[in-house]
């Protein structure tokens, strides 16, 4: 008590108010940026809120889309209480629609572009739709079919040729149906899209190709490079890049591109390139030997009358390989693929396939060939393999050029 | 006893009004406003720390509607339930969206137990197969 008393009489110094002072700063400072950090995880969990609120419409609003794909440009309110409006903006990119659903609420906004496919019909998920013109599918060696199969009406047979005969006891693995004398016809709509690639009149970005570029598909208009003669592409292009040459474009090995779009009268894809593309050709389309093509990797010749896609040895496609023309009376072109080679996705062909690796997914043409030493075949198949367990599934996203059903699917997110 | 004296006549001479030293005023003064600067600095505190609370929990019953939103287009049972979830209960509806067979509209509460909602998510889900 005595301590007490004497602690109480103890007389400060003026000295000590300074110290005061300090002190009281110190623990202003702190306590102040406690303040300041609760405000400031108060405002960032408030936009966390909206962002992720502006992603659920974002993904809402692509599902209405998927639904209802006819949907043009629009802006709507998603659920009729005004904080939840989405723009969405429609497109193609070559042969896909190109959808961007923006979502906003204030001055936030959240977008998001999406490639999307068609779940194919039943026709497509066939494992060969080949015209009806009277000859029957015939099959040599190690030719091995799995699936459903539209076939001409004199059905599919075994065949020797070069002394060779079939290998399997069973012709083929899936029922049989009849196809119609007529291939059908691709979707015009979507070739009209890709017809202007062609014409020299597209506005131009720049008059040199440069080693790398990147263009958002959230940007309003592709780049676009037009060469006047043969464009050599060994850079680096990802994105909404559209590269066309009038004459040619070879593509090196060198080059990575990531889901550009490139048209010509003739293009070469060289032995062992790796990438994403949409390749259109008019008259010829080469890919090397060991090239990988990745999915939703599109190879495409428009059909003049010697139009010719080859798929080189051990190469790999994912995606659509076609060859053919919105022109029923335009003249039957010609894909060849290679030994070993594979395609994993839909094949179209309005004129000839010569088919010597593997599909996995559809085909559809008129006629098979094939050439030995002995002669040239109309709908033979030598050492084949058609197998459409890969798009025979409820996910599958295929082309909407051929054999697609209603109900859209989305193939790729982009940037 | 004599410091007691002391004090008592200190304080009688305040109560009486007398003029205190300029130092006192400055002690006065200083205390008063660290008082009020720590006590305005606890309660912005207390308010922050209750409106985190806040914004934290709606935060975990957003995530709470979303994962159960999830769970719908993972499951395809498109159906109305109620569940418990602790201390809120969670009510979906599902229904058409507009005219559509395919797009189904779903509207998940979180619905405290004095039956005010606390938070909502709304969604659409496409579903070739929902009819």
């Amino acid at each position: 008590m005595i301590a007490f008393r004497r602690i109480l009489s103890i007389r400060a110094k003026g000295g000590i108010l300074s110290f005061v002072l300090g002190i009281s700063l110190v623990v202003i400072l702190i306590t102040g940026s406690l303040i300041l950090a609760a405000y400031y995880f108060r405002a960032l969990n408030s936009k966390i809120d909206v962002e992720q609120h502006l992603r659920d419409n974002v993904l809402s609003g692509i599902q209405l889309l998927l639904d209802n794909p006819s949907i043009d440009d629009t802006s709507l309110d998603l659920f009729g209480n005004g904080t939840d409006s989405v723009g969405i903006t429609t497109g193609y990119w070559g042969i896909y629609p190109i959808v961007t659903v923006t979502a906003r609420q204030g001055k936030h906004a959240e977008r998001t572009a999406v490639m999307l496919g068609a779940s194919v019909s039943p026709y497509g998920r066939s494992s060969v739709y080949l015209a009806d013109e009277n000859v029957p599918l015939q099959v040599v060696g190690t030719t091995y079919i799995v699936g459903d199969a539209y076939l001409p009406a004199a059905g599919i047979k075994s065949a020797i040729i070069n002394n060779k005969s079939y290998t399997s006891a069973k012709l083929m693995e899936g029922a049989q149906n009849r196809s119609e004398r007529t291939l059908p016809e691709l979707d015009a709509e979507i070739i009209a899209t890709i017809l202007p690639y062609f014409s020299s009149q597209m506005a131009v970005d720049e008059t040199q190709l440069p080693d790398s570029l990147t263009q958002s598909f959230y940007s309003d208009a592709p780049w676009v490079y037009d060469g006047a003669g043969e464009v050599v592409i060994d850079g680096t292009f990802k994105g909404r890049v559209l590269i066309t040459s009038q004459r040619k474009v070879v593509i090196t090995e060198q080059a990575r591109l990531d889901n550009v779009i490139v048209c010509a009268p003739e293009i070469v894809i060289a032995d062992r390139f790796k990438g994403r593309l949409q390749a259109f050709a008019r008259d010829t389309l080469v890919v090397g030997a060991t090239a990988e093509l990745l999915f939703p990797s599109v190879l495409g010749v428009l059909g003049s009358s010697n139009s010719y896609l080859y798929v080189g040895e051990a190469s790999v496609v994912e995606g659509v390989v076609f060859n053919g023309s919105t022109n029923a009376s335009a003249p039957a072109g010609v894909i060849k693929t290679g030994f070993k080679s594979s395609i994993y996705g839909q094949v179209y062909c309005k004129g000839l396939l010569e088919l010597n690796g593997a599909v996995s997914g559809n085909v559809t043409c008129r006629k098979f060939t094939t050439e030995s030493l002995t002669g040239y075949f109309e709908n033979y198949l030598v050492d084949a393999s058609i197998d459409n367990r890969f798009i025979n599934t409820d996910s599958y996203a295929g082309s909407l050029l051929w054999f697609a059903d209603k109900n859209r699917r989305i193939l790729q997110w982009l940037k | 006893m004599a410091e007691m004296m002391k004090r008592t006549k200190t304080l009688k001479h305040l109560l009486d009004g007398a003029p205190v030293s300029g130092s006192s005023i400055v002690e006065v003064i200083v205390a008063t406003l660290i008082f009020s600067i720590v006590f305005g600095i606890a309660m912005m505190i207390g308010i922050n720390l209750q409106v985190d609370r806040f914004s934290l929990r709606k935060t975990l019953y957003q995530e709470m509607l979303r994962k159960q939103y999830r769970e719908v287009i993972r499951s395809r049972k498109y159906e109305d339930l109620t569940t418990d979830a602790g201390a809120v209960k969670i009510i979906q509806h599902i229904k058409p969206y507009g005219d559509s067979k395919t797009l189904l509209w779903v509207n998940i509460e979180a619905v405290s137990a004095q039956g005010k909602v606390v938070s909502v998510f709304n969604g659409l889900i496409h579903d070739p197969k929902a009819n």
